[in-house]
């Protein structure tokens, strides 16, 4: 073992565009169904996109008592929730954790921006000359990771990241790392993003990077890798992961999904929004160094596949000058075809897929493939999912705006 | 532009709801020389019923609130920030 603390996922919860609950996300993604519609909310009239990937959580139905979410902001509210599924998931009994050498690691990549606009119309539009009290609580990075430590009576490390696309597996590597390196035993690791506010959605629009709706049908408006893809989708939602130091985990019978054998982190220099070959490959390499594996043991990415010109001929040449000729025996596919880009939770959700398809042998597919691209020529999972005998070594690709790229290796088995 | 009056009724009539709806605490509870701080709210959710009554009133309750310690004191000082609006 390159590695002498060894860590594992022992449990998952999430909100997402394709569901709530690990079956209803499973279900969805291997049977290639969309999460995307026409966007509900207000100012509808006002987008000039008005397709996205929302996430079906209304607050009231997930928690006991008003106060409960009143203090959060919607991406609080959904990582929170994902949280408490992930740690039942994991069969985790909060009480008898050792609180100090337990951690929370939350990405995010715009953090309350509801709030803030709650904000500023209540200040600018309305001429109100005050604000909830909540307010300086709600809009702050660290509210979502804050509700999830103080919910757990967690006093070991409480962090936040922000890297924009890639924020949440960024979380889960660092968290890696501190377990890895001694600090911790447990961490409740992932990333929360609820983007879908008026001037937000304005904003993504105002940098054009977005899909265009698909005339036919709404919900096929992402399509990663195919000639005719016109951008991305933006959605929103929340998941956590629940990382154990190996020995902790087997100590009290916990099933393990996966051990995390790889991560890397690694700017991207070039421009702050356009990604280049040498800086994703550089997140890719680095994963693999850490992990010590082979290159050709790696036989499934679920890529950041944007559904953009860019990004999606880009990542195609990274995995090609990583890989050599056995990117074209491994298989990559962009989920976020189905769900959308859930921008700081997406590096975690596309984990929690890939976890899922190492358990059922199964590639998710990329879906709305439906012209082959000369310049993305691999084996992208064109919309249907595909069996593999033993799906054991995966990666998951986060890259993001302001250049950090991250790369997660998993294994499934922890034997060997 | 005319005055506007409301007297200490109607203001214990409002603290009544928000205590009651927002706090959950029951009304039988808010009697005149209850001491707020032995009501079972934390002082964020203090801050959130100064908030609404701010809100009802459009007066600003100042920074330091500490001389307010009873269901009447609060009333009282409500009322007299009224009063000193109009």
């Amino acid at each position: 073992m390159k590695h002498q603390r060894r860590v594992v996922v022992t449990g998952f919860g999430l909100v997402s565009p394709l569901g709530n609950t690990i079956e209803d996300l499973s279900a969805n993604v291997f049977s290639g169904k969309s999460g995307i519609q026409q966007f509900v909310g207000p100012y509808l009239d006002k987008l000039s996109c008005k397709v996205a990937a929302q996430a079906d959580f209304d607050p009231t139905q997930y928690f006991e008592k008003k106060s409960d979410y009143s203090i959060l902001d919607r991406n609080g509210q959904m990582a929170l929730h994902a949280s408490k599924e992930a740690v039942k998931h994991a069969q985790l009994d909060t009480d008898r954790l050792n609180k100090l050498r337990t951690g929370v690691y939350v990405g995010t990549g715009m953090g309350g921006i509801h709030s803030v606009e709650d904000g500023y119309q209540t200040l600018f539009v309305e001429g109100e000359n005050r604000l909830k009290p909540y307010t300086v609580l709600m809009c702050m990075y660290n509210s979502a990771a804050a509700a999830i430590a103080t919910h757990f009576s967690i006093s070991g490390p409480n962090l936040t990241f922000s890297t924009a696309c890639s924020s949440s597996a960024v979380a889960i590597g660092q968290a890696m790392k501190d377990i890895r390196y001694g600090e911790i035993d447990v961490a409740l690791a992932g990333g929360t993003d609820a983007i879908l506010a008026y001037a937000s959605i304005k904003s993504w629009e105002a940098i054009r990077t977005l899909a265009e709706e698909d005339k036919e049908d709404i919900s096929k408006s992402c399509k990663p890798f195919s000639a005719n893809r016109t951008g991305l989708v933006i959605g929103e939602g929340a998941a956590t992961v629940i990382l154990e130091e190996l020995s902790h985990a087997q100590a009290r019978g916990a099933h393990i999904y996966a051990e995390i054998v790889g991560y890397g982190a690694a700017n991207d220099f070039k421009h702050i929004a356009v990604p280049s070959v040498e800086g994703q490959a550089a997140a890719m390499q680095k994963a693999l160094d850490d992990s010590g594996l082979n290159p050709q043991s790696i036989q499934y990415i679920n890529a950041h596949g944007t559904g953009t010109k860019f990004n999606d001929e880009t990542e195609t040449n990274a995995i090609k000058q990583i890989f050599g000729d056995h990117a074209y025996q491994l298989a990559v596919s962009s989920t976020k075809s189905m769900h959308g880009h859930l921008m700081g939770a997406a590096g975690v959700l596309e984990s929690i897929i890939t976890l899922l398809a190492m358990q059922r042998n199964e590639l998710p597919p990329t879906i709305n493939l439906q012209q082959a691209d000369p310049k993305c020529d691999l084996n992208y999972v064109p919309n249907q999912s595909q069996q593999v005998d033993d799906l054991e070594y995966a990666m998951s690709n986060s890259f993001a705006f302001g250049g950090t790229g991250a790369t997660l290796i998993f294994k499934k088995s922890v034997s060997g | 532009m005319s005055k506007e009056v409301v007297n200490k009724d109607e203001i214990k009539t409002f603290l009544t709801e928000i205590f009651t709806k927002e706090k959950n605490i029951p009304a039988e509870k808010l009697t005149a020389e209850q001491a707020l701080k032995d009501l079972d709210i934390d002082s964020f959710g203090f801050l959130e019923v100064i908030f609404s009554i701010e809100h009802q009133y459009n007066i600003s309750f100042p920074k330091n609130y500490e001389h307010i310690v009873t269901v009447q004191d609060l009333v009282n000082v409500t009322h007299d920030l009224i009063a000193a609006k109009n």
